[in-house]
């Protein structure tokens, strides 16, 4: 609809994440169907909520950031969005130096960013009164003071793009897309249409989140949607499969170099892959609807049907009604094709990475593009009986040449969706 | 030939009222909205300013206040706004279709729920090892916090219950991007219905950042006026004497509708969005580029998006924070961009009157500059007694000047970089 002649192709990956930091390892471990799940390493959990997590563990930030003090203003989702997109950055092979800053831009998706709470520690300590109960006149006199100047910028969702901004001298359109769970595949379409439209050409788009901290796995678990599988972390997350019961809290970024066509041949660009298709919808108390809204809005886009897809990357984080819900979505959505169409959940791997999820599942199949296999989805044993009937992978296959959807459905119910072609030259 | 995109309903709560008229009489009358913090107990904090919205009942939006029990201030803000907006474009009535319509935001987190929140670290705290012990705190996290309060300070909330009141099912985003958020979501929204994505989109923002942690974490910055003994004075943009920003809290909504629906239902329409300019300084996440380099390129980008030249333009709502930085680099953009014409259009700062909405300020501004373009009449800088050498614009001051508008332009810079740049114009005839 837009009459926009431009093309937006895929020229650089970046990956921090549960499966390993770099996009050599995460393939390593997809290929081998190996989980990135394990007992959690970087805090205590206790036992109501959970001990296990899709952690990032190789991950040295001070390797992509060299002043300390710029390190210390970013939380952990800051810091796994910044790695992620140098390491983009570097697989693209793009000189940023060579772009015209104003045509270069940024968009992340983040979530709200938890805080550190060791260092809220002493301050707020020193402000509880005789009585155990917080004094805001102690803090105000005491307190507050404690915590370093530029506390507050360390936990702001636009900083994982103001940072990467400031590395690149990116100085074009930038943008941060808070939406749950749907945040990483709406910020990676909004860079999408931002080069459409002719405001840039090249924007490093992706995601960033960390649900591995005391506070994200509480309001996980007040929801009642973590699972209860502590005991075999690799087993835990099974979406779509009739053991599954409940989400397993991940953390990773993923960041992807979009590019106009023109622009990426010109310079001899590698290229991943083209996106032709995005689309939004947004129904808070009819989940289902959401889902075929903004996938039938992208199929529209990219101008294709659901037969014509090659796989589709869903949602499928694990939790009982949610997976059926969305099984029922998406056999609607593939009609007859629903037999045919490989579904892969890498949620089965890495966990709820929350406003990461989408870029890093989207780098995912992507790699599997590069790779020539389609990896399969894990621990996908019996299909659950009260879903809809899909084909989820179980074994890895020959990666289909054939366009892929995902789509990201948030908990309150907005959904992006994306088609991306495989580049067919 | 591109869609074009119209402004057919206003929604606004603010510190100087609850609806959009009495907000522009205060502002045409000059008033501040700025007094003693009431939220909290700020009496021992280095500020104890804000504008605050007064009196504020859900009621007044027709809802029942015990059924937004979990949500912040921001999410009621945000339906009080919408509401308004959405009555007063008519649109809902005149032949709605969900599928073709969406939402666009730049709202806010909601507030922490506090006591329990820092409470719950002090007593998990080991101040021998200064360590949280993380598996007490969580513990006693989850006999404490609550499920759907702590679910709503995700700042996508808002987007989410506006579709669901609305019946909104296209497009729906939340960006925060500081104090650019809502400005850039109009931008946004705008090129939602050029593009043809959508028909209509209800775009703004909402935040409240009056609360311990927000004012902790801006004082700590230096960033917020410390001028206690006189509130209604505190807020100065581009006076010699000015000594930070102050906070303020609120919520703007707007309709945008394509002009040929709003015209074929015959819809009031306040003005059309025809410029929409984003950049970053990608200086650093403290200061904005000394040379204003990122709001030069916003301005410019703006006017091309608009396709006006710099004299065309005939008032400029200013981001104008009352911070040095902000003032004198605001100051050398506008000059760069619009050369002599620059001391001939009126350039004023309502944050003198409402302080700094933060992710809602860009979206009450725009709304002011429709206002203003519908009576003619510019809103002034208040409290601008004493001129900073370094600024040397028409900064309107201290009364409301009465002048003919066509086309006007608002800037939103937000903490980070982020330069949004929007171009309203009044529709010809």
């Amino acid at each position: 609809m837009s009459g926009s002649d431009r093309r937006i192709v895929i020229t650089g990956l970046g990956a921090v994440t549960p499966l390993g930091t770099g996009n050599d390892t995460v393939w390593q471990a997809l290929a081998a169907g190996k989980s990135g799940i394990m007992p959690i390493e970087s805090f205590l959990s206790d036992e109501t909520t959970t001990r296990i997590a899709g952690e990032v563990r190789d991950f040295d930030p001070k390797k992509f950031v060299k002043q300390r003090k710029s390190l210390k203003v970013m939380a952990r989702d800051i810091q796994l969005a910044v790695g992620a997109a140098h390491l983009a950055v570097t697989d693209s092979t793009i000189d940023p130096e060579k772009v015209d800053p104003l045509r270069f831009g940024v968009c992340f998706g983040a979530s709200m960013i938890a805080s550190d709470l060791d260092e809220l520690g002493m301050p707020v300590s020193e402000s509880i009164n005789g009585s155990r109960r917080f004094d805001l006149k102690k803090w105000g006199v005491e307190g507050m003071e404690q915590l370093f100047p530029l506390w507050m910028l360390k936990y702001l969702p636009n900083m994982p793009a103001c940072h990467v901004s400031i590395f690149y001298d990116a100085q074009g359109p930038n943008n941060s897309i808070t939406a749950g769970e749907a945040s990483s595949t709406l910020a990676m379409g909004e860079a999408f249409r931002v080069i459409e439209r002719d405001s840039a050409d090249v924007m490093i788009t992706g995601g960033t989140d960390s649900k591995i901290n005391p506070l994200a796995i509480v309001r996980l678990a007040l929801l009642d949607r973590l699972t209860h599988r502590g005991d075999d972390p690799a087993k835990a997350s099974r979406p779509f499969d009739a053991g599954h019961d409940g989400l397993v809290p991940g953390e990773g970024s993923a960041s992807l170099v979009f590019e106009e066509l023109e622009h990426a041949k010109a310079r001899g660009a590698t290229i991943y892959g083209e996106v032709t298709g995005f689309g939004v919808s947004c129904l808070p108390k009819k989940h289902g609807t959401a889902i075929t809204s903004a996938v039938k809005r992208a199929l529209a886009d990219a101008g294709i049907e659901a037969s014509d897809l090659g796989h589709v990357i869903p949602t499928g984080t694990s939790c009982r009604d949610e997976d059926r819900l969305e099984s029922f979505a998406l056999a609607e959505i593939l009609g007859d094709s629903a037999k045919d169409v490989p579904v892969v959940a890498y949620k089965s791997y890495t966990g709820q990475i929350g406003a990461g999820s989408g870029s890093v599942e989207l780098l995912a199949s992507l790699l599997g593009h590069k790779h020539g296999v389609l990896p399969a989805t894990l621990n996908y044993e019996r299909p659950d009986p009260e879903a809809a009937e899909l084909k989820v992978l179980r074994e890895p296959v020959d990666f289909p040449n054939k366009p892929l959807l995902t789509y990201d459905l948030s908990h309150s119910g907005q959904c992006g969706a994306l088609v991306i072609n495989p580049f067919q030259g | 030939m591109q869609r074009r995109v119209a402004v057919t309903g206003i929604g606004m709560i603010a510190p100087l009222g609850h609806d959009p008229e009495s907000i522009w009489k205060a502002l045409k009358e000059g008033k501040s909205g700025i007094d003693r913090i009431s939220l909290f107990d700020a009496s021992e904090f280095p500020t104890k300013i804000a504008g605050e919205v007064k009196d504020f009942s859900l009621n007044e939006a027709g809802e029942e206040e015990k059924d937004w029990v979990y949500c912040g201030r921001n999410i009621q803000f945000a339906i009080t706004a919408a509401k308004q907006a959405v009555a007063d474009s008519g649109f809902h009535d005149n032949g709605h279709e969900p599928e073709r319509t969406g939402i666009y935001l730049g709202a806010g987190e909601g507030r922490q729920d506090f006591f329990n929140f820092v409470e719950l670290i002090a007593h998990a705290y080991d101040r021998e090892e200064r360590e949280v012990d993380t598996a007490q705190f969580i513990t006693e996290a989850m006999q404490r916090l609550h499920a759907v309060r702590e679910l709503e300070q995700e700042p996508g909330m808002s987007a989410s219950h506006l579709a669901e009141m609305f019946d909104a099912e296209g497009p729906n985003l939340n960006c925060l991007t500081a104090c650019a958020a809502s400005s850039q979501a109009i931008g946004e929204a705008t090129e939602i219905i050029r593009r043809g994505d959508a028909d209509v989109m209800i775009s703004g923002g909402t935040h409240s950042m009056i609360h311990p942690f927000g004012v902790s974490g801006f004082n700590l910055l230096t960033a917020l006026s410390t001028n206690n003994g006189a509130p209604a004075q505190a807020s100065r943009p581009f006076d010699l004497n000015r000594d930070g920003f102050v906070i303020g809290e609120g919520a703007g909504m707007l309709v945008l509708e394509e002009l040929e629906r709003a015209r074929k239902r015959g819809a009031k329409i306040y003005g059309e969005i025809t410029g929409y300019g984003s950049t970053a300084d990608a200086f650093r996440i403290t200061d904005t580029h000394p040379t204003g380099r990122g709001a030069i390129a916003c301005l410019k980008e703006a006017l091309k998006d608009a396709k006006l030249n710099p004299e065309q333009i005939s008032y400029i709502n200013a981001h104008g924070t009352s911070t040095e930085v902000n003032d004198r680099v605001e100051t050398i953009a506008v000059k760069e961009v619009f050369g002599d014409a620059a001391y001939k259009i009126p350039v004023s700062s309502t944050k003198s009157m409402t302080g700094h909405l933060i992710a809602a300020a860009g979206s009450v501004e725009l709304i002011f500059m429709l206002m203003a373009m519908s009576e003619n009449i510019v809103p002034p800088t208040i409290n601008y007694d004493t001129p900073d050498p370094e600024c040397d614009l028409d900064y309107v001051p201290n009364e409301a000047r009465e002048c003919p508008l066509t086309h006007c332009i608002s800037n939103s810079f937000g903490f980070g970089g982020q330069n949004i740049s929007l171009v309203a114009s009044r529709l010809a005839d």
